[in-house]
This record gives structure tokens, sequence and C-alpha cells, in this order.
């Protein structure tokens, strides 16, 4: 019906009161973080636009089901699966990717992921991108999560990290830019042991750390200026540079063709965990 | 019940619970609004930390979107912050999720400010969810007030109940304390009530050192100061009643009424010879009523009231009354009052005793008779009942006395009869005595009041003339003396006429002493009697001597000045000054005297006035004038009128009128034709005799000019009564109205005010032309004066030589 009434009409500019983030932070964290963008096309569109959430991963992605978000700013693994399902059209991408590193204790005395056998190893929610790459990191080097090394989740990458550096754990599986955010607290203590990069399997070892996407329903003139309007405020502005920068992204591009297909390999375990997260 | 009768105590502690009634409930106003106030800020304060638990708790929902959890959250909420609705809706007004709202009425409006007092009880507001400062969705919150108003309520019923708590134990402590505190007042106050009943020896017992104390102590002063003074009260008030009884004995003991009488005139104090004088009157204590029957004070019509003179004069006094005893019968009282004063010296009463003085002033008139009698024997000679020599010289001397204290003389007159030895010798001592009682009477009947006269020797006598003020009263006396013998003595049918001679003694100028002049008199007697012929008189001064004796000399010579043809009339035209035509002339008198020149009137007028001989010389001038105007206007000459003089003593003469008419009759003029000249002094002495006088002259037809007119004090309202036709301007003004710019001026107006009161204006002395001319320039109708002629004899006049043009000619020859 929607993507009937789309075809017919489709949205405009006016449409877009809202941006929509997977809830990867805390509502307050995500106001914070994207207030900047929020604000810009505030002004821009001459009407408010406020940033908004759901309340876990499954519900975000049930509701780009229901087309209720009409600028979305997603995980890239979960763009592509909006993309597949739903049509939600990636827009835009960082101009940086994301990979996870290997974190552990800077006077640890392992040299190798593999010696990571029977440890127990913080890594994010099992939704997230960076469990499925740390899987696919330790399965190259031998080790079967839940067999020979105990992955513990938590929240955030942040309390991961938190967890080597007070010793609950013998190493962490986070994001570099997570990394790079944490190094001023925690560099001295910690230092990275490994990364995705060489990382030979389907699934990528780096990826895009967000996708910008719009709703199937927003007519493709509309998207252009969206378009426009979002990469002058991050390329072009001083003050969009300091909203890109603090995610370390640098700025925003285009995507170039294959990279949203390269993203396929992660869906079967999201679509898997989003299954169990929503029972 | 009036508050006046209520005890002191209990006004006392009503007033206290009043007070602190007043206090109490200000305390529990100021902490209900307090607490009021205190409820409010916490409603508001619950209200805020309300609004930002919605907030915190919501806002990540409302983000999210998940209304399951926002729902929960809001229950949880309801719950436990025990709220009545909490109704979320996003930033468009679409409500999101509610918690105890079952009612599908809309919401209570928001309360602007929170209250404890709202009327649904609820405080409705609404609060912002918002993240990092934008608005997700807004929160409708229903706050019961119940559990605020539960606390208010209780506090107040609390605070209430300790304030009437406190009320009543300070009601109970007040009545109890003002039992306590009444209890030794009303021992003063029934302590006092004895003391007031006459229990002097009241005390009260002292229970304590406070002011309850010290109000004990002073009571008991009080008291005891009290009985004391009482005691000495009573035994003053027994000395009092006995030295008042004492005092009443000892005026009882006086025979003379005696009585104290206060300046209202009641009766204080008498004695039983007062109280027997006037009989006892019950309840009557006015002193006029009981001593004189009357209603009213005596005064000074009839005696003057003691009372009255005290107060005035605050010194004794003594005065006469007249009583009636209890029989009626008139009494004569000698009543001494003396003051009564109090201790400050103020007047408050006088005392008086009375003495009957009835016998005693009897026999003090018989004595006083007799004394009279004897001084009269030993100050008068008893044959002729005059005063003795020894009166005379007392007389003499209060009388030089009295000319210190002024510029008055005194003068003694001593005269003897010449030849009363021979009289004597030839008729006998009895008919010497005889002759003396004449002498006697005749002095006494000539000589003034205030004269006294003496008989000194056998046929000495002696006048004192006092108070004299110059030597005309000499004169006057000496001229009564010379009448008075005039008249012979008859005795036997025979006639015998005696003369007297006459020494005269003038005080200040001959002595100052009584003894003294007495001896100048005596003197000047004895040079009179020295003279050969009787009838002499001689003063103790040589020059006054001279002057007398040419007094009397012109008296004695003009007594019969008209009889013997001596007196002669001059005449001075009177002329028309615009053409120098003659209207008439004004008759001067002269008296040719047989030893002497001729003598101008001024030398002879005053003693023709002074002893009357005025008049028969008045008479003879008005009728030669007469006459001769009448010969002149029968010569030719009919419109001539005549100016004649009268003077003081003629104007106030009575038989004036009558004079002047028999003489117009005797004459034949024309009244209209005479004018009489009278001067200002004459008319301004009596204006309203001489008005009369003038009135009854004018009716006859005869006018009147004012002489010498300037020269006295005429009251110009006076001026136009008078029936006078003209004025006749002095010759002082004219003399010098050539050089004097203020003879002048005043000359101008009395010619300009004659003329305004309709009279004619003569100007008298005009000696030239030039006075003339500035006369005649003012308008002055005539002049008279030396230089149209001098007064003439008649004889001397011609009227026909054409010298005037009107009525003939007049040739004035001759002079003065």
């Amino acid at each position: 019906m929607l993507l009937l009434s789309s075809a017919l009409w489709g949205f405009g500019l006016e449409s877009i009161n809202e941006i929509a983030v997977f809830p990867y932070l805390s509502p307050q964290k995500l106001v914070q973080l994207y207030k900047p963008l929020a604000q810009d096309l505030e002004l821009k569109l001459g009407h408010p636009v406020r940033v908004v959430s759901a309340p876990n991963y499954t519900k975000f992605m049930e509701r780009l089901a229901q087309h209720r978000y009409v600028l979305v700013i997603n995980a890239s693994h979960m763009a592509r699966m909006a993309q597949l399902d739903e049509e939600y059209q990636p827009i835009l991408r960082p101009l940086t990717d994301l990979k996870a590193v290997v974190v552990v204790p800077r006077n640890s005395a392992l040299m190798d992921t593999a010696e990571l056998r029977n440890a127990v190893v913080g890594v994010p929610s099992r939704i997230a991108q960076i469990t499925q790459i740390a899987k696919a990191m330790m399965r190259e080097e031998g080790l079967e999560p839940g067999t020979d090394i105990t992955f513990v989740h938590h929240p955030t990458h942040s309390s991961a990290v938190m967890a080597v550096a007070n010793g609950k754990a013998q190493a962490a599986v986070i994001s570099s830019r997570a990394m790079d955010q944490l190094r001023d607290r925690v560099g001295d203590r910690l230092r990275i042991l490994s990364d995705s990069d060489n990382l030979t399997g389907a699934l990528p070892g780096k990826a895009p750390p967000v996708i910008y996407q719009v709703s199937p329903l927003l007519d493709i003139q509309a998207r252009e200026q969206l378009v426009q309007i979002i990469t002058r405020f991050t390329n072009n502005t001083k003050a969009g540079q300091a909203f890109i920068n603090q995610f370390g992204y640098r700025g925003l591009r285009h995507l170039e063709p294959g990279e949203m297909e390269a993203m396929t390999p992660f869906l079967p375990a999201l679509r898997a965990q989003l299954v169990e997260s929503g029972k | 019940m009036n508050s006046l009768y209520l005890p002191y105590t209990l006004k006392i502690s009503a007033l206290l619970l009043l007070v602190e009634s007043l206090l109490v409930g200000t305390l529990l106003y100021i902490g209900i609004a307090n607490h009021e106030q205190f409820l409010h800020d916490d409603i508001k304060r619950e209200s805020d930390t309300l609004a930002t638990l919605l907030d915190i708790s919501l806002a990540p929902s409302v983000m999210t979107q998940d209304m399951a959890q926002a729902q929960l959250q809001m229950e949880q909420i309801l719950r436990k912050e025990r709220l009545n609705y909490l109704l979320l809706e996003d930033d468009r007004g679409r409500v999101l999720a509610s918690s105890g709202i079952i009612s599908t009425a809309p919401l209570p409006e928001a309360d602007r400010i929170p209250s404890l007092w709202l009327a649904d009880g609820s405080y409705d507001f609404i609060a912002p969810i918002q993240l990092e400062g934008v608005l997700y969705g807004r929160i409708h919150v229903g706050m019961g007030l119940k559990r605020y108003q539960d606390l208010m309520e209780q506090w107040l019923s609390h605070s209430l109940l300790a304030a009437a708590v406190i009320l009543l134990i300070s009601l109970g402590l007040f009545l109890l304390f003002g039992q306590i505190f009444r209890r030794p007042l009303r021992n003063l106050t029934e302590a006092s009530r004895r003391l007031a009943d006459g229990h002097l020896g009241v005390r009260v017992v002292k229970k304590s050192q406070d002011e309850i104390g010290q109000l004990t102590d002073a009571f008991n002063s009080m008291s005891m100061r009290i009985e004391q003074q009482m005691g000495e009260l009573r035994m003053r008030e027994r000395r009092i009643d006995e030295e008042r009884a004492f005092l009443q004995r000892v005026i009882d003991g006086v025979n003379d009424p005696i009585m104290v009488i206060d300046l209202d005139y009641h009766v204080l104090l008498e004695n039983i010879a007062a109280k027997n004088h006037h009989g006892v009157v019950q309840g009557e204590k006015l002193c006029f009523r009981l001593t004189h029957k009357r209603d009213t004070p005596c005064n000074s019509l009839d005696h003057p009231c003691p009372v009255e003179q005290l107060k005035a004069t605050l010194n004794p006094q003594l005065v006469i009354h007249e009583h009636k005893d209890q029989m009626g019968q008139s009494q004569l009282f000698e009543v001494m009052a003396s003051p009564m004063l109090d201790a400050s010296g103020n007047l408050t009463g006088i005392i008086e005793s009375h003495r009957d003085i009835t016998d005693r002033q009897k026999m003090q008139l018989a004595i006083l008779d007799k004394d009279a009698r004897i001084q009269h024997l030993v100050n008068h000679d008893q044959l002729t009942g005059l005063a003795n020599r020894t009166l005379f010289n007392d007389r003499l001397e209060h009388a030089l006395k009295s000319i210190e204290r002024n510029d008055d003389m005194v003068s003694v007159v001593m005269f003897d009869l010449d030849r009363f030895k021979t009289f004597n010798e030839s008729l006998g001592l009895s008919n010497g005595d005889r002759l003396l009682k004449q002498v006697a009477e005749r002095l006494l009947g000539a000589m003034r009041g205030s004269d006294s006269v003496a008989r000194i020797g056998s046929d000495e006598f002696a006048i004192l003339l006092d108070r004299l003020k110059d030597l005309e009263g000499v004169m006057a006396a000496l001229r009564k003396l010379s009448d008075i013998f005039l008249k012979p003595v008859i005795f036997n049918n025979e006639e015998y006429v005696f003369t007297v001679s006459t020494g005269v003694a003038v005080a200040p100028m001959d002595s100052r002493f009584a003894l003294d002049l007495i001896n100048c008199a005596e003197i000047a007697l004895h040079q009179a009697k020295e003279q050969e012929s009787g009838g002499q008189v001689r003063f103790y001064t040589s020059e006054m001597n001279r002057q007398i004796n040419q007094q009397l000399q012109i008296e004695s010579s003009l007594r019969n000045a008209v009889e013997r043809r001596e007196m002669r009339l001059f005449y001075q035209p009177q002329i028309t000054l615009k053409d120098g035509q003659l209207q008439g002339f004004e008759a001067l008198l002269r008296w040719q005297h047989p030893e002497k020149k001729l003598i101008g009137p001024d030398q002879f007028i005053h003693i023709a006035e002074r002893t009357g001989y005025i008049i028969a010389i008045g008479r003879w001038v008005l009728k030669e004038a007469c006459k001769q105007l009448n010969l002149w206007q029968q010569a030719g000459s009919p419109k001539l009128r005549m100016a004649v003089n009268l003077s003081t003593r003629q104007f106030r003469d009575a038989s004036l009128v009558e004079m002047v008419g028999s003489v117009l009759q005797e004459t034949g003029i024309n009244p209209a034709d005479l004018e009489l000249e009278i001067t200002e002094s004459m008319i301004m002495e009596n204006v309203d005799a001489a008005i009369a006088i003038m009135d009854e002259l004018n009716r006859l037809g005869v006018r009147f000019s004012i002489d010498d007119f300037g020269t006295g004090y005429s009251s110009l309202s006076y001026l136009k009564r008078f029936p006078i036709s003209t004025l006749k301007i002095d010759r002082t003004f004219i003399h010098d109205i050539v050089h004097d710019q203020n003879d002048s001026i005043i000359s101008t107006a009395i010619i300009s005010l004659g003329h305004n009161m309709g009279m004619r204006v003569i100007a008298e002395g005009v000696e030239d032309e030039e006075q003339a001319g500035i006369l005649r320039q003012s308008g002055c109708d005539e002049a008279q004066g030396f230089l149209y002629g001098r007064p003439v004899d008649a004889k001397d006049i011609n009227l026909d030589d054409g010298a005037y043009p009107q009525n003939g000619a007049v040739i004035l020859t001759g002079s003065e």
C-alpha cells in the first residue's frame, strides 16, 4: 500500500522529520551525537527534525519493515537487509571502514590470536557486525566460539574493553573505531593483538561503519536533494566536519557498486539473531 | 455589669488573656501561613522532581517510541508517586500512553501554580519530555493534594488544640494568680474601708516584700499617721473649743456689743451684749438684718457700711450708726470696725465693737455748744460781735500761709472813726457803743464773705482782705468803706456824718508776717490820722500810696464828671474807600479834667467801668452822639450815620435796651443810622445772652459793628448767629499792611469773610494813601483814620465846605 502510494505520488523532503538511528548506543547518546545533523536538516528543510531510535535492533528492523522511518542511519549489514527486504535505498556511507581488532592487556604474553584458546573474550552484542567478524576471525585461527573460546557479550564495545582492562577477560574484540576512541583511557594498559584486515572468509574483514539510507517512499528528486544537503553539511561545513569526525568517518560519500552486496554474507547470522532476539 | 465594678485582678487577667490570645493568634496565623507556604514549596519541589523523573524515565522510551516501556514506567511511577493520572503525548499532542485515566472526560486544565487548596484537590501540570533539549513529548500529571491537605489540616488541628490548651492553661493560671493577688488587695481594701469608717487602729499584716508588701507598709504608715493626726486634731479641737469658750466668755464680759462679720455680712461671732442689743432672731445671720432690721446692707446714703469701708481701705474705721433697739427707740452707736486678716494678710472679715454714744453725744453737743460760746467770747468783741484782735491775728496768719502757695495778695485795712472821742464825750458812751454797733453792722453788710472784719480797739476796726489778685480789690474795699460812711448815722433824730482814717498794708509787698503787717497798717493809719482833714487813706508803701491816691482822685473826680459837663465827644469820619465819600462818624469820648488837660478814654474808662460810672457816662455819650447826628442830618446830611462804642459793663447792663430805646426816642434819629460798636470779647463771653441783647436792639432797628476785629477769639460758627452788619479791621493789622504780608493776608481774609457773611468792612487806623490803596484793592468798603481826619469836636466839623462829595463838605479843623 505504501509502496503503491509512493509509486503514485512519492514523499518529498517535507516527510523527513526524523533521523532514525539504529540503537547501537543509548537514546541519550544517540540524540547527543546526531543532534548537529538534525539541526542542520531542520535549518535546511524548514521544519523540526529529531533523532529517533528503537528499543532494540529487532524493533528497529520491524519499523523499517513498516516503513515508519524515511531517513535511516543503519549498521551496514542491517542496511543491506533493509535494502533487500524493504527496498530502503542506501545513499551515503563514511569515507572510513569498520574493522575488528583483538585487544589484550599490554603485558599479556599472548602474541597471536590463536593463543586465545580457552580464553574469555569480550565481544559486543550478538547482533553486532563486529561480533560476526570476531567469530570469523576466531574460526580462521581454529578457535570455535563456545567451544574453544568463550565469548562474553557486552552491551557496548567499551564495556568489553574495560573487562580486559579489569582482568575479567583475556581479550576483547571490538571495532577499530571504538579502540581509537578508548585509547586515551586504556591505551597504556592494552595493546592490539590483531585485526580483521586479513580476514579471508566469506565475511569481509571490514565494512562501512554505517549506511545512510532512505525509504523507498521518498521520491528520487527529494532523495538527491537530501544527499546534497547531508554531504554539503558533513563534507563542507565546519560543524558538519566536527559532527562526522566524532565518529572518525572523515566524511560521507556515495556508495560504490558492490559495496552493499559485500554485506550480504552477514545477513544469515543477522536474520537468525533477529529472530532470536524477537522471541 | 459595669466593667468598673469588676475585680482589678480579673481585669488584669482578662487583659493578659487578651494579649496572649492576640499573641497566640498571631503566631498561629504566621505558623499557618509559613506551613502553607512550606507545603506549597513542597508541592512545587515534588512536582519539579516528578517532572524530572518522568523526563528521565520516559524520554528514551519516547525517543525510541517504546510505548510499552513508557506505559510500564508510567504505571510504576503512578503507583509509586501516588499520582492521580499520567498522560503522555508526543510533541504534536498525540496521546502516546496514559495511566490512571479511566474517564473519557477531558483532562483538567493545567494549574498555573501549585496550591494547597486547589478546588479539585489535584495539582495538574504538564512536564516536557526531552532529550538534549529536543522536545519529544509532554506528560500531563495529576498530582493529588490530599496528603498535603491532610498534613495541613493535621498541623492546623494540632496547632489550634495547642493554642486552646495554652489559652485555657493561661486562663486558669491568671485566675489562680488573680485570686492569689486579690487576697492582699482585698485585705487592704477592707482595711481602707474600716479606716474610712473610723477604725483608726486597723492595720494589715504584711506577707511579702513586693509591691503589695510596700503598699501594705504604706497603708499601715498612713493609718498610723491618720490615727496620730486625728488624735492631735481632737486635741486641737478641744483646745479650740476651750479657746472659743474662753473668747466667748471674754467678749460676753464686755458691755458693748461686739460682732465678727465676714465679707458677705454674715455674723460669725457676737457677744451677749450684741444679742441683747438686737435681739435673738432664729436663723438670721446677716448683720444688717440683725442690727438695722433692713434687707440691704448699709450704704453711704444713710450711714457708711463698715464692711465696705474696710474692703476699700483695709484700715480700721470708725463710723456712727443709728440703731433701733428692740423697743424701736433710736440709739446712736459709735461702731469701731477693725480688719480681720488671715495669715496671708488678706481681709476675711471685720470685728465690730459698738458703743452706745447716744448720751455721750448729747453731752458732747452740749459741751461743744458751750465751748463754742466760750470760744466766741474769747475771739469776738462782745459789743459788736466782730472778731477781736486775737481771732483777726489767727485769720491773718492763716491767710498769709495761703499766699505762700500762690501769687495772691492779702491786705490789712485798718481804720478808726475820726472824732469818735468827741462824739463819745458829747453823746455819752452808750451812744458811742450804738455807733460802733452800727458801724459793725454796716461793715458786715458791705464786705465780701471771705473778708474778715474785726474790732481791734475802741473805735478801731480792721478788715482782712484775702486772696486779692491786684490792688483793685483793695480799692474796691476802700470804696465800700467810703460808701458806708457816706450815709449819715442817726441818733436822737439827728444825723451825724463820720469819716474814717484808714491805714493799709499789703502782703507780701509790706511783709509776710501777721504782726508785722498789722504794724504796717497801724503805722499807715497813724500817718492818715496825722492829716488835719479826716477821711484820709494811707498805704504803708509810698509808691502804692501815690497810685492808689491818684486812682481814688480820678474816681472821685469822675463821679460827677457828667454832671459837671466835663465829658466831651469827638467825631472821626468814616469814608468810602472806593470814591472817598463820607459815610458817617464814630463818636469818641474825651474827659476835660478840671485840673488837667484833655484825658483820653484809655485813662479813665476802666475806672468808670469798675466804679459803674460808665452807665451814666455811656448814656450821656449815646445821647450826645445821637443829638449831634440829628443836628447834622437836619442840617442837610440826612444819610450820615453815627457809630458809638459800648463798654462791657454797658453791654451787660440789664437796662441797655431800654436806655437805647429812650435815647432814640428822645433824639428822634433813625435807629438804622446808629451803629453800636462792640468788641469780640464782649459777645463771646456769654454768647446766648449777647445774642439775646443784640437781637432785641436789632429789633429796634439799631445796627452792630464788631470793633477791633481780628484781635479777639471769635468763633466763626457763632459769628454768623449775631446780627452784625459791620466788621472793623483792627488798626494793628492796618499799621503794617504795606510791609507785613501776614497783615495784608489777614486783612484780605477779614474783608472776604465779612463780605461772604453779608457785612460791611471798615478799616481802622488808615494813615496813608498806600495803606488805603491796598485796602481798596482788597475790596475793603470803608476806612477811618488820620488819612481822612482826626477825631475832632463837632464844632470843628463843617459839612458844607465841599471837601467830601456826599452830603456836602466836611472841614476837619483842630487837632487832639
